[in-house]
């Protein structure tokens, strides 16, 4: 019975993770401008995700080790020092995003413009790791992000035609004009599903709740429900966007512009669950992203870690996120364009992916670690080319996307 | 408490975790100090949780950098200990000490004192 809840408990709490600033943002302007015809790359990348965070919980299970802690003892610290810087730099980005998000969702709420928020809104989430435990974080953020189910909602009210959906799921299509932006677009949408730190912090998670062996079930089920659960809502947001926005002819430039998207379905109503549901679905990301680097940080480096500490007995640790949320708020403070800024740091996730996915995967084949639970070569196969794909078309496509809109 | 028979230097225990007393993390195996001896084998003198050294592994420039930025800390000398002090070693090296009293833990104290207990709620 205890399992059955965790595992229910699980698929909730990935929500939490799934939904963030870079999946609402890619969606938004994937349906605004191109339909449905987007919705593979969700779909690529959710089929990946699911591989990974199941191999991390896995691995947490088999091992003992978090992820970040075996690269470091498996390739020496001078290797792991290439995939924890990138990842560190594309942390703060992403968490300026998340920290962005949420100031343009208070700004659509008050009027207020949203640099003023990045204080407010940074001094609450570092109250909030500061005082709060493990669970208090992981269990509020996955009940606030049900409001994202709205969108779910407005899929049925807005009655989308189920066989133009399912074919633009899976079959990828490119369309005749605007290539290049298209090709940045799905970029942007698999580096916002495949987030680095969404299976970094899993792992975390796993070693932090004690798992062991009779997890592996459990771990496959919340690893598979919840980022399909995750990847429902996201695609969504796309549906959503493709109904309203793009009949009008909307662009999505910022997320003035997306917060319309439930207003046919919702009417004035609409305007505010939009603007909630990206408050929530950001700071709850922007919770797990400051979590997740502050361990990726201490387990490089050996320091104590683990948010049921007090910030006195994890001084390393509690000081690990408190400069992170100081320069994402610094970012947000210089005025960039949420929105834009969200895009570039999915694709530049894209982009990074390899460094960190590539040692992973030689970790779970290796049975010194794994024990009888090494992966199969069909999910090594999967992930590697998913994430190989996804880099390649990054690289490409990201100084593409900076010529063509200058 | 079990000390394998049989271990590699760089493969088991470079890099490893290593905790105190109560399991408390206090760093990473950061180098191995060997001893040169007339007519025998060298042999393992000590081991060294040290940033600087860690950094130092990736070229001499770096480790000058990190010895500068660790005078911040007053942290001057790496923390060593010897085989016998070591209880386990498996996934992590487990030693026989407490981790509060050795120079392994400046920057956490230096952090603790400086800066947590200095913010609201940081001296619970």
């Amino acid at each position: 019975m205890k399992k059955i809840l965790g595992i229910a408990l699980g698929i909730v709490t990935s929500i939490g993770g799934f939904l963030d600033a870079g999946s609402i943002a890619t969606s938004a302007q994937a349906g605004a401008a191109f339909g449905y015809a987007l919705l593979w790359a969700v779909a690529l990348g959710t089929i990946c995700v699911i591989f990974l965070v199941e191999m991390s919980g896995r691995f947490a299970i088999a091992s003992g080790h978090t992820i970040t802690d075996a690269i470091r003892k498996r390739f020496g610290f001078a290797v792991l020092i290439v995939p924890f810087g990138a990842t560190m730099l594309v942390n703060l980005l992403v968490l300026a995003s998340e920290l962005g998000g949420v100031c343009v969702a208070l700004e659509l709420a008050t009027g207020i413009g949203f640099q003023l928020w990045a204080i407010p809104v940074a001094v609450a989430l570092w109250l909030l790791l500061w005082v709060a435990t493990f669970d208090v974080v992981e269990e509020g953020t996955a009940l606030l992000g049900l409001v994202t189910l709205c969108f779910v909602v407005a899929v049925f009210t807005l009655g989308a035609e189920p066989v133009p959906l399912a074919r633009a799921l899976v079959v990828p299509s490119l369309p005749a004009d605007e290539r290049a932006h298209y090709l940045f677009l799905a970029v942007s949408i698999i580096g916002a599903t495949i987030a680095p730190y969404l299976f970094l912090f899993y792992s975390s998670g796993a070693i932090e709740d004690k798992w062991d062996k009779s997890y592996l079930m459990p771990n496959r089920m919340i690893a598979t429900g919840g980022m399909l659960f995750g990847a429902m809502i996201s695609m969504a947001v796309l549906v959503v966007a493709a109904l309203t926005l793009k009949p009008e002819g909307i662009r999505v430039e910022g997320y003035e512009q997306a917060a319309l998207m439930l207003v046919p379905a919702f009417g004035r109503w609409g305007f505010y669950l939009f603007v909630v549901s990206l408050a929530v679905a950001c700071f709850g990301a922007a919770l797990e992203l400051s979590l997740a680097s502050a361990y990726a940080m201490a387990q490089t480096f050996g320091w104590n870690w683990g948010e049921d500490l007090k910030p006195r007995q994890a001084a390393r640790f509690g000081t690990a996120y408190t400069a992170f949320i100081v320069l994402a708020a610094l970012i947000v403070l210089t005025g960039l364009n949420p929105m834009k800024l969200t895009l570039f740091s999915m694709a530049i996730t894209a982009v990074i992916l390899p460094l960190t996915v590539v040692p992973f995967l030689v970790l779970m084949n290796d049975r010194r670690y794994m024990k009888e639970h090494v992966n199969s070569r069909f999910s090594n196969m999967i992930v590697a080319l998913i994430v190989l794909l996804a880099a390649v078309l990054a690289l490409v496509s990201i100084p593409l996307e900076i010529v063509g809109s200058k | 408490m079990s000390k394998p028979k049989d271990i590699e230097l760089v493969r088991d225990v470079l890099d490893t975790q290593v905790l105190g007393r109560k399991k408390r993390p206090m760093g990473k195996v950061d180098g191995v100090g060997l001893e040169l001896r007339d007519g025998a084998p060298p042999r393992v003198a000590y081991f060294e949780i040290d940033g600087v050294t860690a950094w130092r592994r990736l070229g001499e420039r770096y480790g000058r950098w990190a010895a500068r930025v660790a005078r911040w800390w007053r942290h001057t000398e790496p923390y060593r200990f010897g085989w016998s002090q070591v209880r386990d070693l498996g996934i992590d090296l487990e030693i026989d000490v407490d981790a509060e009293r050795t120079c392994a833990l400046d920057l956490e104290r230096w952090l603790r004192e400086r800066f947590v207990a200095r913010l609201p709620g940081g001296r619970r």
